[in-house]
């Protein structure tokens, strides 16, 4: 199984603070299935840009509000983590 | 779950139900010595398997206009993507082994169908081809399953 991506998100809390907004909800209103954003929300699907930018533009904040590169970590130390 | 998911659910296991019961009687008809009418079972299966898949499918979705004419989204392309990689894969090296072992089969049924050895070896082997290609479907149907359910 390949590693994730070295690339954290705040979907889960940003869900939370926009009123308990839903995984479908979200999915509705970027245009996906509920099992992608689950999948982007569990870090185990790195979406595309265009994606990341929808996401973002949903919850009215900027892209690196809702998308975090892990900075620093090499491909070895995020399998070992 | 995505109407994606129920699409290889539908397909995994209408694929083992029609034919798993089509392989087993193949393999009768081995058994018998008697390859009568296994063609009409091949169009039989090959007709329920058409009509199982539509009917499941429309039964399976809540708005048949959005879901049939939806295009996939990107993990559901990205998914596919690597089933499909998987199942080329598969079913190259299975068509090769079939290919390989061709000999061996001919060797096995000639003798057992003296009346027709080779249009009786000709069926059997398009039959294994047939195999092959079924379970490279199931197969793919299957990680599609795995990947979905990975995420639900």
């Amino acid at each position: 199984m390949a590693a994730p991506p070295p690339i954290t998100n705040t979907i889960r809390r940003l869900r939370f603070d926009a009123n308990e907004m839903t995984q479908q909800e979200l999915a509705d209103r970027i245009g996906m299935t509920r099992q992608t954003v689950a999948a982007i929300e569990q870090n185990k699907y790195s979406p595309s840009l265009e994606a990341a930018f929808r996401i973002a533009e949903v919850f009215g904040v900027p892209i690196d509000a809702v998308f975090q590169w892990k900075a620093g970590e090499t491909p070895q130390q995020r399998t070992e983590s | 779950m995505s109407f994606r998911e129920k699409n290889a659910w539908i397909a995994s296991i209408t694929t083992l139900v029609v034919w798993g019961y089509y392989f087993f009687e193949v393999w009768r008809a081995f058994e018998l010595r008697s390859i009568d009418g296994l063609l009409v079972r091949f169009w039989i299966c090959m007709g329920i398997t058409v009509v199982l898949m539509l009917a499941l499918n429309l039964l399976a979705t809540r708005n048949p206009g959005r879901d049939f004419g939806a295009a996939p989204d990107e993990f559901e392309r990205q998914v596919d993507e690597n089933a499909t990689l998987i199942g080329h894969r598969l079913r190259g090296w299975l068509l090769l082994g079939l290919a390989a072992a061709c000999p061996w089969v001919s060797t096995m049924i000639a003798p057992a169908f003296p009346a027709d050895p080779a249009g009786a070896t000709a069926i059997f082997i398009a039959n294994l081809i047939l195999f092959g290609l079924v379970v490279t479907e199931l197969v793919i149907e299957l990680i599609h399953i795995v990947r979905f359910r990975m995420v639900a």
